[in-house]
């Protein structure tokens, strides 16, 4: 005889309970907060290492010393306008980008690993293959991760024929390795990259969110896609107020939040905008809408975007304080 | 943090902790993974918590973190889903009983992740539509259909011998539950859906 069918989510509630019956490892809570602790300090030494740079600066800022840099971006840090020919196409296929001129091939780029040590650095072996000499600069490939952006040394490289370039970054997290056309923001190339030490290498899934910060402005990808793009126009900060000019604008549609921003102080404080402006802008079909941040009782620091729970998708310098 | 707001998330963080360790579990088979994406979840909302502290239902928020960071880890390269066609062995219909080893997690596995979600959050976790939807980022249809799709599933594996009673909250009949709008789960999620 068949028993009564049973409501599926009873049935399910029972398999739970089997879950809770065979007992769970142990959970150090503690850990988590530490870890959430560790995440807004890393906001805070970010913010030190970016103010001890100052305002003004245009490119980037020297972080823990040595060759490697990361992505401060001062609001006046738009990449500049390009010396290279603009005529280059950019294709990308799998883990191989082909950089052409008009029909004429000039050169194969490859990224052939990217791996991540216990210390979190980031290495990248990359294989160039041209017999045009075709220049490639480092500093146009940027690893997005969890936190900043990082970059690194703006050495400028020619290949003749087929070389394997190697070169590092600190502090970086699984992410996406772009690389950002020459005096644009747009993307010639980008890799999904970090898979620890294994070193693997893949394409950006479609449906995969992303940040990347390139100068003032902020792109969100949903893979190789721009959806929207953030852009701090200008931060000040007064004895006691700090102002930023944010603008937003999207493909399909977009929400920037206010709360998303944080003003963090070289010395430590983190604040919220006022919560009297506005709380969020909309925005859809490539229209463009802007608003007006401000933060009470901040001092010289650096405004950051956080969205998604992120550590961190965009940082701009404050310039020095007034008076 | 202030303190005061420091207690309060780590007494949050108590109650939340065993249905939210069993729900990642369920997601993913695996208690580290699971131990690692709660870790990851917590120390986000510690990051927010304080804009976030006063929200009604942290549970919820909790979730959508770490479901979002789930889909989203799960679109690398090395780690992307692979669809199958292999569903663990049937022949719990039967039953009913819990002591065949077949726990929730293991019931799941045939489902593809979205599925898994979308079915723990409505039909044992009670949660209506909306609010999944919300957790989710996606569109409270597109959650109906990974029920319905995730249900056809389960059938392979716990056998005909049960009734779909959330087939009418599916048809859009009924959100049931509390008011989505007390959620406030617009504090997350913006970009990744």
């Amino acid at each position: 005889m068949n028993a009564e069918p049973t409501p599926l989510s009873e049935r399910l509630k029972q398999l739970d309970a089997v879950t809770q019956a065979q007992g769970m490892p142990a959970f150090d809570l503690d850990a988590a907060v530490r870890g959430g602790e560790r995440r807004q300090q890393r906001r805070s030494i970010a913010g030190t290492a970016a103010a001890t740079v100052g305002a003004g600066l245009v490119a980037a800022a020297l972080f823990a010393g040595g060759a490697h840099w990361n992505a401060f971006w001062d609001v006046d840090s738009d990449p500049a306008p390009s010396a290279v020919p603009v005529d280059l196409v950019y294709a990308q296929r799998g883990d191989s980008v082909t950089v052409s001129r008009g029909r004429d091939p000039l050169a194969r780029v490859t990224v052939t690993s990217a791996a991540i040590d216990a210390e979190g650095h980031g290495t990248v072996a990359m294989r160039v293959e041209s017999d045009a000499g075709f220049v490639i600069q480092l500093s146009d490939f940027i690893w997005a991760g969890e936190s900043l952006d990082r970059l690194t040394a703006a050495t400028s490289m020619t290949v003749d024929g087929s070389q394997t370039i190697n070169w590092t970054y600190d502090g970086v997290s699984e992410g996406e390795l772009a690389w950002v056309r020459p005096g644009t923001d747009r993307l010639a190339g980008v890799w999904s990259v970090g898979a620890g030490d294994s070193g693997a290498v893949g394409a950006v899934a479609a449906d995969r969110s992303w940040y990347l910060q390139v100068g003032s402005a902020v792109t969100v990808y949903e893979g190789v896609e721009p959806q929207a793009r953030m852009t701090v126009s200008s931060v000040a900060v007064g004895r006691t107020v700090g102002a930023a000019h944010v603008s937003v604008t999207a493909h399909d549609r977009y929400e920037l939040r206010a709360d998303d921003f944080v003003w963090a102080e070289e010395s430590g404080p983190q604040h919220a905008p006022l919560a009297d402006d506005w709380r969020s802008l909309s925005v859809r079909d490539d229209a463009v809408n802007t608003g007006d941040l401000r933060f009470a009782g901040v001092g010289e620091g650096y405004l950051l975007w956080a969205p998604d729970g992120r550590e961190t998708a965009g940082v701009w310098l404050s310039p020095a304080v007034a008076g | 943090m202030r303190q005061d707001l420091k207690d309060r998330f780590q007494q949050m963080a108590q109650v939340e902790l065993p249905r939210l360790r069993r729900f990642a579990y369920t997601m993913c088979e695996d208690w580290h993974r699971a131990d690692d994406y709660v870790q990851g979840a917590l120390e986000r909302m510690y990051v927010a918590w304080p804009r976030v502290h006063g929200i009604a239902y942290p549970g919820a928020y909790l979730r959508a973190i770490l479901v979002r960071q789930m889909l989203n880890e799960w679109r690398r390269p090395w780690r992307r889903e692979h669809s199958t066609d292999e569903l663990p062995e049937a022949g719990y219909e039967t039953t009913g009983d819990a002591d065949l080893g077949l726990d929730l997690a293991r019931a799941l596995s045939g489902l593809s992740t979205r599925q898994r979600a979308a079915v723990v959050l409505r039909y044992v976790e009670d949660r209506p539509v909306a609010e999944v939807a919300q957790i989710m980022g996606a569109a409270p249809g597109t959650v109906k259909r990974h029920c319905s799709d995730g249900v056809v599933r389960l059938r392979h594996i716990l056998g005909e011998n049960f009734i779909d009673d959330r087939l009418g909250d599916l048809r859009g009949s009924s959100s049931g539950g509390r008011p989505v709008s007390e959620l406030d789960l617009d504090e997350i999620g913006r970009g990744v859906r």
